[in-house]
Protein backbone atom coordinates (compact mmCIF):
# COMPACT_ATOMS: atom_id res chain seq x y z
CA UNK A 1 0.00 0.00 0.00
CA UNK A 2 2.52 2.58 0.66
CA UNK A 3 5.03 1.75 -1.87
CA UNK A 4 1.14 1.98 -4.43
CA UNK A 5 0.81 5.64 -2.42
CA UNK A 6 4.65 6.41 -2.89
CA UNK A 7 4.24 5.45 -6.99
CA UNK A 8 1.25 7.84 -7.36
CA UNK A 9 2.91 10.29 -5.63
CA UNK A 10 6.02 10.25 -7.38
CA UNK A 11 3.91 10.97 -10.67
CA UNK A 12 2.12 13.69 -9.13
CA UNK A 13 5.47 15.45 -7.59
CA UNK A 14 6.94 14.88 -11.47
CA UNK A 15 3.49 16.53 -13.10
CA UNK A 16 3.81 19.29 -10.91
CA UNK A 17 7.20 20.12 -11.69
CA UNK A 18 7.66 20.77 -7.92
CA UNK A 19 12.16 20.00 -7.48
CA UNK A 20 11.42 18.13 -3.74
CA UNK A 21 14.76 16.74 -2.23
CA UNK A 22 14.15 12.66 -1.77
CA UNK A 23 14.80 13.05 1.99
CA UNK A 24 11.59 14.95 1.88
CA UNK A 25 9.39 12.91 0.03
CA UNK A 26 8.40 10.55 3.39
CA UNK A 27 6.89 13.82 4.93
CA UNK A 28 4.76 14.77 1.99
CA UNK A 29 3.88 11.10 1.40
CA UNK A 30 2.64 11.47 5.22
CA UNK A 31 0.64 14.70 4.56
CA UNK A 32 -0.99 13.16 1.21
CA UNK A 33 -1.93 10.00 3.05
CA UNK A 34 -3.65 11.87 5.96
CA UNK A 35 -5.55 14.32 3.08
CA UNK A 36 -7.23 11.31 1.52
CA UNK A 37 -9.87 10.94 3.81
CA UNK A 38 -10.60 14.70 2.99
CA UNK A 39 -11.25 14.00 -0.62
CA UNK A 40 -12.90 11.20 -0.32
CA UNK A 41 -15.43 12.47 1.66
CA UNK A 42 -15.78 14.90 -1.31
CA UNK A 43 -15.79 12.37 -3.72
CA UNK A 44 -18.56 10.10 -2.47
CA UNK A 45 -21.08 12.69 -2.25
CA UNK A 46 -23.43 11.63 -5.34
CA UNK A 47 -24.08 15.37 -7.16
CA UNK A 48 -26.65 15.68 -10.11
CA UNK A 49 -26.02 17.94 -12.88
CA UNK A 50 -28.15 20.89 -11.89
CA UNK A 51 -25.53 21.15 -8.85
CA UNK A 52 -23.58 23.73 -9.62
CA UNK A 53 -20.30 25.24 -8.09
CA UNK A 54 -20.12 27.68 -5.87
CA UNK A 55 -18.03 30.31 -8.17
CA UNK A 56 -20.88 30.50 -10.13
CA UNK A 57 -19.47 33.03 -13.77
CA UNK A 58 -21.57 36.23 -13.87
CA UNK A 59 -20.80 37.70 -17.20
CA UNK A 60 -21.27 41.32 -16.10
CA UNK A 61 -18.85 41.09 -13.35
CA UNK A 62 -15.92 41.97 -14.80
CA UNK A 63 -17.21 44.59 -17.32
CA UNK A 64 -16.02 48.20 -16.24
CA UNK A 65 -18.84 49.52 -18.38
CA UNK A 66 -21.71 47.81 -16.53
CA UNK B 1 -3.56 56.08 33.87
CA UNK B 2 -3.22 55.40 29.86
CA UNK B 3 -2.37 51.66 30.76
CA UNK B 4 -4.58 49.11 28.80
CA UNK B 5 -6.86 51.65 27.24
CA UNK B 6 -9.69 50.35 24.79
CA UNK B 7 -10.16 52.19 21.84
CA UNK B 8 -13.36 53.64 22.75
CA UNK B 9 -11.74 55.07 26.03
CA UNK B 10 -8.98 56.51 24.11
CA UNK B 11 -11.78 57.72 21.43
CA UNK B 12 -13.85 59.56 24.65
CA UNK B 13 -10.44 60.48 26.31
CA UNK B 14 -9.33 62.44 22.92
CA UNK B 15 -12.36 63.96 22.43
CA UNK B 16 -12.40 65.99 25.88
CA UNK B 17 -8.43 66.63 24.76
CA UNK B 18 -7.77 64.40 28.72
CA UNK B 19 -5.32 62.39 26.13
CA UNK B 20 -2.82 63.45 24.24
CA UNK B 21 -2.66 60.99 20.70
CA UNK B 22 1.14 61.56 20.91
CA UNK B 23 1.55 60.47 24.15
CA UNK B 24 -0.66 57.57 23.67
CA UNK B 25 1.67 56.44 20.73
CA UNK B 26 5.03 57.06 22.82
CA UNK B 27 3.87 55.09 25.13
CA UNK B 28 2.73 52.47 22.71
CA UNK B 29 6.01 52.48 20.78
CA UNK B 30 8.05 52.07 24.87
CA UNK B 31 5.32 48.82 25.33
CA UNK B 32 6.90 47.68 22.24
CA UNK B 33 10.06 48.53 22.76
CA UNK B 34 10.01 46.68 26.20
CA UNK B 35 8.02 43.61 25.59
CA UNK B 36 8.13 42.89 21.57
CA UNK B 37 11.42 40.95 22.39
CA UNK B 38 9.78 38.21 24.57
CA UNK B 39 6.24 38.09 21.97
CA UNK B 40 7.43 38.78 18.18
CA UNK B 41 4.29 40.36 17.48
CA UNK B 42 5.86 42.94 14.88
CA UNK B 43 8.12 42.41 11.62
CA UNK B 44 8.23 46.21 11.07
CA UNK B 45 7.91 49.02 13.50
CA UNK B 46 7.19 53.01 12.01
CA UNK B 47 7.72 54.75 15.05
CA UNK B 48 8.56 58.10 12.76
CA UNK B 49 5.07 57.02 10.96
CA UNK B 50 3.37 56.65 14.14
CA UNK B 51 4.60 59.97 15.57
CA UNK B 52 3.58 62.10 12.55
CA UNK B 53 0.27 60.56 12.44
CA UNK B 54 -0.11 61.25 16.03
CA UNK B 55 0.84 65.23 15.92
CA UNK B 56 -1.84 65.06 12.61
CA UNK B 57 -4.21 64.10 15.22
CA UNK B 58 -3.54 66.02 17.94
CA UNK B 59 -3.13 69.11 15.66
CA UNK B 60 -7.32 67.95 15.03
CA UNK B 61 -7.73 67.52 18.68
CA UNK B 62 -6.54 71.24 19.32
CA UNK B 63 -8.71 72.40 16.46
CA UNK B 64 -11.63 70.28 17.21
CA UNK B 65 -11.68 68.58 13.88
CA UNK B 66 -11.28 65.31 15.07
CA UNK B 67 -12.64 62.69 12.19
CA UNK B 68 -13.85 60.66 14.88
CA UNK B 69 -13.57 57.90 17.47
CA UNK B 70 -10.43 56.32 15.74
CA UNK B 71 -8.78 59.82 15.50
CA UNK B 72 -5.69 59.27 17.22
CA UNK B 73 -5.71 55.62 17.92
CA UNK B 74 -2.96 53.53 17.53
CA UNK B 75 -3.04 50.62 15.74
CA UNK B 76 -0.49 48.07 13.53
CA UNK B 77 -1.51 46.43 10.16
CA UNK B 78 -1.11 42.61 9.55
CA UNK B 79 2.37 42.21 7.17
CA UNK B 80 -0.25 40.80 4.08
CA UNK B 81 -1.69 44.14 3.67
CA UNK B 82 0.05 46.82 1.65
CA UNK B 83 1.35 49.78 3.08
CA UNK B 84 3.02 52.62 0.60
CA UNK B 85 6.66 52.93 1.10
CA UNK B 86 6.74 50.44 4.05
CA UNK B 87 7.70 46.77 3.80
CA UNK B 88 5.23 44.15 3.22
CA UNK B 89 6.65 40.90 3.54
CA UNK B 90 4.18 38.44 4.20
CA UNK B 91 6.12 36.86 7.19
CA UNK B 92 7.81 35.39 3.80
CA UNK B 93 11.66 35.72 2.53
CA UNK B 94 10.25 35.77 -0.83
CA UNK B 95 8.53 39.04 -0.63
CA UNK B 96 11.34 40.03 2.28
CA UNK B 97 12.22 43.33 0.25
CA UNK B 98 9.17 44.26 -1.44
CA UNK B 99 7.52 47.84 -1.02
CA UNK B 100 4.47 48.68 -2.19
CA UNK B 101 3.72 51.91 -3.56
CA UNK B 102 -0.01 51.97 -2.45
CA UNK B 103 -1.85 51.30 0.70
CA UNK B 104 -4.29 48.27 0.46
CA UNK B 105 -8.54 49.87 0.88
CA UNK B 106 -8.21 48.78 4.72
CA UNK B 107 -5.47 50.44 5.53
CA UNK B 108 -6.19 53.54 3.51
CA UNK B 109 -9.35 53.61 5.00
CA UNK B 110 -8.22 53.29 8.67
CA UNK B 111 -5.83 56.27 7.81
CA UNK B 112 -8.11 57.87 6.51
CA UNK B 113 -10.17 57.53 10.14
CA UNK B 114 -7.23 59.41 11.87
CA UNK B 115 -5.40 55.61 13.15
CA UNK B 116 -1.89 55.83 14.35
CA UNK B 117 -0.04 53.71 12.26
CA UNK B 118 2.59 51.78 14.89
CA UNK B 119 3.99 49.10 11.96
CA UNK B 120 3.80 45.84 10.55
CA UNK B 121 2.37 42.49 12.32
CA UNK B 122 3.92 39.40 12.34
CA UNK B 123 1.65 36.98 10.67
CA UNK B 124 2.06 33.19 9.07
CA UNK B 125 4.18 33.04 6.13
CA UNK B 126 1.67 34.01 3.45
CA UNK B 127 -0.97 33.45 5.82
CA UNK B 128 -1.16 29.64 5.66
CA UNK B 129 0.87 27.76 8.74
CA UNK B 130 3.18 28.11 11.49
CA UNK B 131 4.60 28.57 13.83
CA UNK B 132 7.63 28.63 11.36
CA UNK B 133 11.02 28.79 12.68
CA UNK B 134 13.23 29.01 9.74
CA UNK B 135 11.63 32.44 8.26
CA UNK B 136 13.40 35.66 8.18
CA UNK B 137 11.67 36.69 11.18
CA UNK B 138 10.30 34.59 14.22
CA UNK B 139 6.56 33.29 14.88
CA UNK B 140 4.56 35.28 17.58
CA UNK B 141 4.26 34.26 21.34
CA UNK B 142 1.11 34.32 23.19
CA UNK B 143 1.60 36.94 25.70
CA UNK B 144 -0.40 34.44 28.50
CA UNK B 145 2.71 32.39 28.01
CA UNK B 146 5.21 33.17 25.91
CA UNK B 147 6.64 28.99 25.36
CA UNK B 148 2.91 28.69 23.62
CA UNK B 149 1.30 29.10 20.26
CA UNK B 150 -0.70 32.01 19.00
CA UNK B 151 -2.30 29.87 16.06
CA UNK B 152 -2.55 32.11 13.32
CA UNK B 153 -2.04 33.59 10.62
CA UNK B 154 -3.56 37.02 12.59
CA UNK B 155 -0.97 36.26 14.82
CA UNK B 156 0.94 39.04 16.14
CA UNK B 157 -2.21 41.01 15.32
CA UNK B 158 -3.47 38.81 18.09
CA UNK B 159 -0.11 39.09 20.41
CA UNK B 160 0.23 42.77 20.37
CA UNK B 161 -3.29 43.67 21.16
CA UNK B 162 -3.27 41.07 24.09
CA UNK B 163 -0.22 42.84 25.48
CA UNK B 164 -1.56 46.37 25.44
CA UNK B 165 1.54 47.02 22.26
CA UNK B 166 -1.37 48.48 20.12
CA UNK B 167 -5.52 49.01 20.64
CA UNK B 168 -6.82 47.34 17.66
CA UNK B 169 -5.28 45.70 14.22
CA UNK B 170 -5.95 45.04 11.02
CA UNK B 171 -6.56 41.15 10.37
CA UNK B 172 -7.43 38.69 7.59
CA UNK B 173 -9.55 35.03 7.71
CA UNK B 174 -9.37 32.19 5.30
CA UNK B 175 -9.94 28.95 7.77
CA UNK B 176 -10.07 30.83 10.92
CA UNK B 177 -6.84 33.14 11.15
CA UNK B 178 -8.53 35.98 12.54
CA UNK B 179 -11.01 34.03 15.22
CA UNK B 180 -8.20 31.45 16.17
CA UNK B 181 -5.48 33.64 17.08
CA UNK B 182 -7.78 35.93 18.97
CA UNK B 183 -9.82 32.60 20.68
CA UNK B 184 -5.94 31.33 21.70
CA UNK B 185 -4.67 35.21 22.93
CA UNK B 186 -8.06 36.11 24.57
CA UNK B 187 -9.27 38.88 22.33
CA UNK B 188 -12.07 39.43 20.23
CA UNK B 189 -12.00 38.84 16.21
CA UNK B 190 -14.34 39.99 13.60
CA UNK B 191 -14.31 38.16 10.51
CA UNK B 192 -16.80 39.93 8.74
CA UNK B 193 -19.53 39.08 5.70
CA UNK B 194 -17.48 38.06 2.08
CA UNK B 195 -17.17 41.26 0.42
CA UNK B 196 -18.09 43.56 3.20
CA UNK B 197 -13.99 44.73 3.54
CA UNK B 198 -12.60 45.00 0.38
CA UNK B 199 -9.10 42.86 0.14
CA UNK B 200 -7.49 45.08 -2.47
CA UNK B 201 -4.21 45.53 -1.68
CA UNK B 202 -3.86 42.37 0.77
CA UNK B 203 -1.75 39.60 -0.33
CA UNK B 204 -3.92 36.63 -1.52
CA UNK B 205 -4.23 33.12 0.16
CA UNK B 206 -7.17 31.94 -1.67
CA UNK B 207 -9.31 34.24 -3.09
CA UNK B 208 -12.81 32.99 -2.90
CA UNK B 209 -11.72 32.30 1.25
CA UNK B 210 -10.21 35.39 2.02
CA UNK B 211 -11.66 37.93 4.39
CA UNK B 212 -10.12 41.23 5.64
CA UNK B 213 -11.47 41.67 9.48
CA UNK B 214 -10.02 42.79 12.50
CA UNK B 215 -9.14 42.09 16.06
CA UNK B 216 -9.16 44.41 19.45
CA UNK B 217 -9.49 43.86 23.32
CA UNK B 218 -13.37 44.53 23.72
CA UNK B 219 -16.50 43.98 21.30
CA UNK B 220 -16.92 47.21 20.94
CA UNK B 221 -13.54 48.44 19.17
CA UNK B 222 -13.96 46.04 16.88
CA UNK B 223 -17.13 47.48 16.12
CA UNK B 224 -15.08 50.69 15.69
CA UNK B 225 -12.63 48.98 13.70
CA UNK B 226 -15.08 47.67 11.49
CA UNK B 227 -16.72 50.91 10.78
CA UNK B 228 -14.08 52.28 9.22
CA UNK B 229 -13.01 49.46 7.74
CA UNK B 230 -16.08 48.39 5.80
CA UNK B 231 -17.52 49.27 2.35
CA UNK B 232 -17.76 49.17 -1.51
CA UNK B 233 -14.30 49.00 -3.24
CA UNK B 234 -14.61 48.81 -7.04
CA UNK B 235 -11.28 46.88 -7.60
CA UNK B 236 -12.13 44.20 -5.38
CA UNK B 237 -14.18 41.67 -7.36
CA UNK B 238 -15.82 40.22 -4.81
CA UNK B 239 -17.01 43.58 -2.67
CA UNK B 240 -20.38 43.99 -2.12
CA UNK B 241 -21.91 47.82 -2.55
CA UNK B 242 -24.67 48.35 0.26
CA UNK B 243 -24.82 50.15 2.89
CA UNK B 244 -22.50 50.18 6.16
CA UNK B 245 -24.67 50.83 8.85
CA UNK B 246 -24.23 51.84 12.36
CA UNK B 247 -21.89 49.14 14.18
CA UNK B 248 -22.10 50.43 17.65
CA UNK B 249 -25.65 51.27 17.47
CA UNK B 250 -27.09 48.15 19.09
CA UNK B 251 -24.79 47.68 21.15
CA UNK B 252 -25.63 47.83 25.23
CA UNK B 253 -29.36 46.93 23.86
CA UNK B 254 -31.29 43.58 24.87
CA UNK B 255 -31.39 40.87 23.56
CA UNK B 256 -34.55 39.48 25.24
CA UNK B 257 -35.98 37.81 22.51
CA UNK B 258 -33.38 36.83 20.11
CA UNK B 259 -32.87 32.94 18.82
CA UNK B 260 -29.60 31.58 19.38
CA UNK B 261 -28.90 28.51 17.57
CA UNK B 262 -26.28 25.77 19.01
CA UNK B 263 -25.16 22.84 17.36
CA UNK B 264 -24.23 19.64 19.75
CA UNK B 265 -22.92 17.31 17.65
CA UNK B 266 -20.15 19.87 16.36
CA UNK B 267 -18.82 20.06 19.68
CA UNK B 268 -20.00 16.82 21.49
CA UNK B 269 -19.09 14.62 18.16
CA UNK B 270 -16.81 16.31 15.40
CA UNK B 271 -14.88 18.74 17.59
CA UNK B 272 -14.46 17.59 21.24
CA UNK B 273 -13.72 20.55 23.29
CA UNK B 274 -11.20 21.28 26.41
CA UNK B 275 -12.90 20.85 29.54
CA UNK B 276 -12.30 24.95 30.47
CA UNK B 277 -13.69 25.48 26.42
CA UNK B 278 -17.31 23.65 27.14
CA UNK B 279 -17.65 25.39 30.30
CA UNK B 280 -16.91 28.80 29.14
CA UNK B 281 -19.56 27.57 26.33
CA UNK B 282 -21.90 26.58 28.58
CA UNK B 283 -21.34 29.58 30.57
CA UNK B 284 -22.14 31.61 27.73
CA UNK B 285 -25.15 30.50 26.89
CA UNK B 286 -26.38 30.46 30.49
CA UNK B 287 -25.79 34.20 30.35
CA UNK B 288 -27.77 34.61 27.11
CA UNK B 289 -30.30 32.58 28.27
CA UNK B 290 -30.94 34.89 31.38
CA UNK B 291 -30.96 37.85 29.67
CA UNK B 292 -33.73 36.75 27.70
CA UNK B 293 -32.48 34.96 24.63
CA UNK B 294 -34.16 31.74 23.76
CA UNK B 295 -31.09 28.88 23.42
CA UNK B 296 -32.08 26.57 20.17
CA UNK B 297 -30.70 23.40 19.63
CA UNK B 298 -30.48 22.72 15.92
CA UNK B 299 -28.89 20.42 13.14
CA UNK B 300 -26.01 21.72 11.03
CA UNK B 301 -24.38 19.41 7.71
CA UNK B 302 -20.89 17.46 9.72
CA UNK B 303 -18.26 20.04 10.48
CA UNK B 304 -15.95 17.60 8.40
CA UNK B 305 -18.12 18.33 5.49
CA UNK B 306 -16.58 22.03 5.81
CA UNK B 307 -13.56 21.33 6.50
CA UNK B 308 -13.26 19.30 3.57
CA UNK B 309 -14.62 21.85 0.82
CA UNK B 310 -12.12 24.59 2.84
CA UNK B 311 -8.95 22.52 2.87
CA UNK B 312 -9.33 21.74 -0.76
CA UNK B 313 -10.52 25.16 -2.36
CA UNK B 314 -7.85 26.65 0.06
CA UNK B 315 -5.20 24.54 -0.79
CA UNK B 316 -5.70 24.48 -4.45
CA UNK B 317 -6.44 27.90 -5.15
CA UNK B 318 -3.06 29.09 -2.81
CA UNK B 319 -1.21 26.37 -5.11
CA UNK B 320 -2.21 28.21 -8.36
CA UNK B 321 -1.04 31.48 -6.74
CA UNK B 322 2.49 29.93 -6.16
CA UNK B 323 2.67 27.60 -9.03
CA UNK B 324 5.11 29.68 -10.50
CA UNK B 325 7.43 29.92 -7.60
CA UNK B 326 6.55 26.45 -6.05
CA UNK B 327 8.47 25.34 -9.25
CA UNK B 328 11.59 27.88 -9.24
CA UNK B 329 12.02 28.84 -5.38
CA UNK B 330 10.83 25.85 -3.70
CA UNK B 331 12.83 26.02 -0.85
CA UNK B 332 12.97 29.38 -0.37
CA UNK B 333 9.53 28.98 1.51
CA UNK B 334 9.12 27.87 5.10
CA UNK B 335 9.15 23.98 5.28
CA UNK B 336 5.44 24.56 6.79
CA UNK B 337 3.86 26.77 4.55
CA UNK B 338 5.29 25.15 1.13
CA UNK B 339 4.80 21.39 2.33
CA UNK B 340 0.89 22.24 3.04
CA UNK B 341 0.12 23.71 0.02
CA UNK B 342 1.66 21.25 -2.19
CA UNK B 343 -0.87 19.58 -1.40
CA UNK B 344 -2.89 21.63 -3.66
CA UNK B 345 -0.59 21.05 -6.50
CA UNK B 346 -1.20 17.03 -6.18
CA UNK B 347 -4.64 17.22 -5.67
CA UNK B 348 -7.05 16.75 -9.67
CA UNK B 349 -9.49 19.87 -11.04
CA UNK B 350 -12.29 17.28 -10.30
CA UNK B 351 -11.46 17.71 -6.41
CA UNK B 352 -11.77 21.22 -6.59
CA UNK B 353 -14.76 21.56 -8.50
CA UNK B 354 -16.45 19.04 -6.22
CA UNK B 355 -15.09 20.67 -3.38
CA UNK B 356 -16.90 23.88 -4.73
CA UNK B 357 -20.13 21.99 -5.50
CA UNK B 358 -20.01 20.92 -2.09
CA UNK B 359 -19.64 24.43 -1.07
CA UNK B 360 -22.84 24.91 -2.62
CA UNK B 361 -24.64 22.38 -0.92
CA UNK B 362 -23.65 23.48 2.55
CA UNK B 363 -24.41 27.05 2.16
CA UNK B 364 -27.51 25.95 1.64
CA UNK B 365 -28.15 23.71 4.58
CA UNK B 366 -27.04 26.41 6.80
CA UNK B 367 -29.35 29.23 5.30
CA UNK B 368 -32.19 26.48 5.90
CA UNK B 369 -31.06 25.16 9.57
CA UNK B 370 -31.37 28.73 10.63
CA UNK B 371 -34.36 30.05 9.16
CA UNK B 372 -35.61 30.87 11.97
CA UNK B 373 -32.44 31.59 14.10
CA UNK B 374 -30.56 34.93 14.59
CA UNK B 375 -27.25 33.61 15.61
CA UNK B 376 -25.42 30.59 16.20
CA UNK B 377 -22.84 29.88 18.91
CA UNK B 378 -20.33 27.15 19.38
CA UNK B 379 -16.75 26.94 21.29
CA UNK B 380 -14.54 29.25 19.50
CA UNK B 381 -10.98 26.97 19.65
CA UNK B 382 -11.41 23.72 20.69
CA UNK B 383 -8.84 24.16 23.69
CA UNK B 384 -6.50 25.79 25.13
CA UNK B 385 -3.26 27.30 22.98
CA UNK B 386 -0.64 24.38 22.62
CA UNK B 387 3.18 24.37 23.73
CA UNK B 388 4.68 26.13 20.21
CA UNK B 389 6.97 23.29 20.09
CA UNK B 390 4.30 20.79 20.00
CA UNK B 391 2.26 21.68 16.85
CA UNK B 392 2.42 19.75 13.92
CA UNK B 393 2.99 20.01 10.01
CA UNK B 394 -0.33 17.90 9.45
CA UNK B 395 -2.35 18.51 12.63
CA UNK B 396 -4.63 21.22 10.18
CA UNK B 397 -5.77 17.91 8.08
CA UNK B 398 -7.62 16.08 11.29
CA UNK B 399 -9.07 18.36 13.53
CA UNK B 400 -11.73 20.68 11.41
CA UNK B 401 -12.24 23.27 14.07
CA UNK B 402 -15.27 25.64 14.92
CA UNK B 403 -14.26 28.27 11.86
CA UNK B 404 -14.13 27.23 8.59
CA UNK B 405 -18.30 26.84 8.39
CA UNK B 406 -18.16 30.43 8.28
CA UNK B 407 -15.45 30.60 5.64
CA UNK B 408 -16.93 28.29 3.26
CA UNK B 409 -20.24 30.13 3.72
CA UNK B 410 -18.75 33.80 4.04
CA UNK B 411 -20.97 34.37 7.10
CA UNK B 412 -19.57 36.93 9.56
CA UNK B 413 -18.13 35.00 12.99
CA UNK B 414 -16.62 36.88 15.95
CA UNK B 415 -14.76 35.21 18.69
CA UNK B 416 -13.93 36.72 21.68
CA UNK B 417 -12.97 35.51 25.26
CA UNK B 418 -14.99 33.45 27.72
CA UNK B 419 -12.85 32.66 30.32
CA UNK B 420 -9.37 30.62 31.12
CA UNK B 421 -8.31 27.50 30.94
CA UNK B 422 -5.18 25.53 32.07
CA UNK B 423 -2.31 27.29 32.91
CA UNK B 424 -4.45 30.67 32.84
CA UNK B 425 -4.79 30.16 28.63
CA UNK B 426 -7.86 32.01 27.31
CA UNK B 427 -10.76 29.63 25.97
CA UNK B 428 -13.38 31.57 24.07
CA UNK B 429 -17.00 31.28 22.57
CA UNK B 430 -17.87 32.28 18.65
CA UNK B 431 -21.19 33.52 17.45
CA UNK B 432 -22.00 33.78 13.60
CA UNK B 433 -24.76 35.47 12.09
CA UNK B 434 -26.60 35.60 8.62
CA UNK B 435 -24.78 37.49 5.91
CA UNK B 436 -24.42 41.13 6.66
CA UNK B 437 -25.95 40.68 10.54
CA UNK B 438 -22.21 42.49 11.96
CA UNK B 439 -24.63 44.76 13.90
CA UNK B 440 -26.37 41.70 15.89
CA UNK B 441 -23.39 39.83 15.74
CA UNK B 442 -21.94 42.68 18.05
CA UNK B 443 -25.15 43.23 19.95
CA UNK B 444 -24.84 39.61 21.22
CA UNK B 445 -20.90 39.55 21.75
CA UNK B 446 -21.54 42.77 23.59
CA UNK B 447 -24.02 41.44 26.25
CA UNK B 448 -22.14 38.20 27.33
CA UNK B 449 -18.56 40.52 27.46
CA UNK B 450 -20.49 43.23 29.62
CA UNK B 451 -22.22 40.35 31.93
CA UNK B 452 -18.43 38.98 32.67
CA UNK B 453 -15.11 40.85 34.24
CA UNK B 454 -13.08 38.75 31.18
CA UNK B 455 -11.71 42.17 30.17
CA UNK B 456 -10.43 42.80 33.41
CA UNK B 457 -7.62 40.38 32.74
CA UNK B 458 -4.37 40.90 30.77
CA UNK B 459 -1.28 38.44 30.29
CA UNK B 460 1.15 38.91 33.03
CA UNK B 461 3.77 39.73 30.86
CA UNK B 462 2.19 42.94 29.69
CA UNK B 463 2.31 44.91 33.07
CA UNK B 464 6.96 44.56 32.75
CA UNK B 465 7.29 48.32 32.57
Amino acid sequence: MKEAVKSELAVLLSRAGVPLRSEDMADIQHGWELLQPVLTRLRQEDCDFESEPAPIFRPDAFDPEI
Amino acid sequence: MMDFLTIAQAAALIAKRALSPVELAQQCLGRIETLDAHIHSFITVTSERALDDARAAEHRMMTSSLKGRLDGVPIAHKDIFSTRAIATTAHSRLLEHRVPDEDAHVVSKLAEAGTSMLGKLATHEFALGGPSFDLPWPPARNPWNTEHFTSGSSSGAAAAVAAGLVLGATASDTGGSIREPASLCGVVGIKPTYGLCSRTGAVPLAFSLDHAGAIAWTVEDCALLLQAMAGYDARDPASRDRPVPDYTAALGSSIRGLRIGVVPAWHETDCPVSPAVEKGFLQALEIWRAQGAEIVEITMPSLYDYMAATLVIMLSEAYALHDPWMRSRFYDYGALFRDRILLGGLMGSGDYVQAQRLRQRLCIAMAKSVSDIDVIATPGAPREAARIDAVTKWGFLSVPGFAKPFNVTGWPALSLCSGFGDGGLPVSVQIAAKPFQEQLLFKVADAFERATDFRGSRPTISHIS
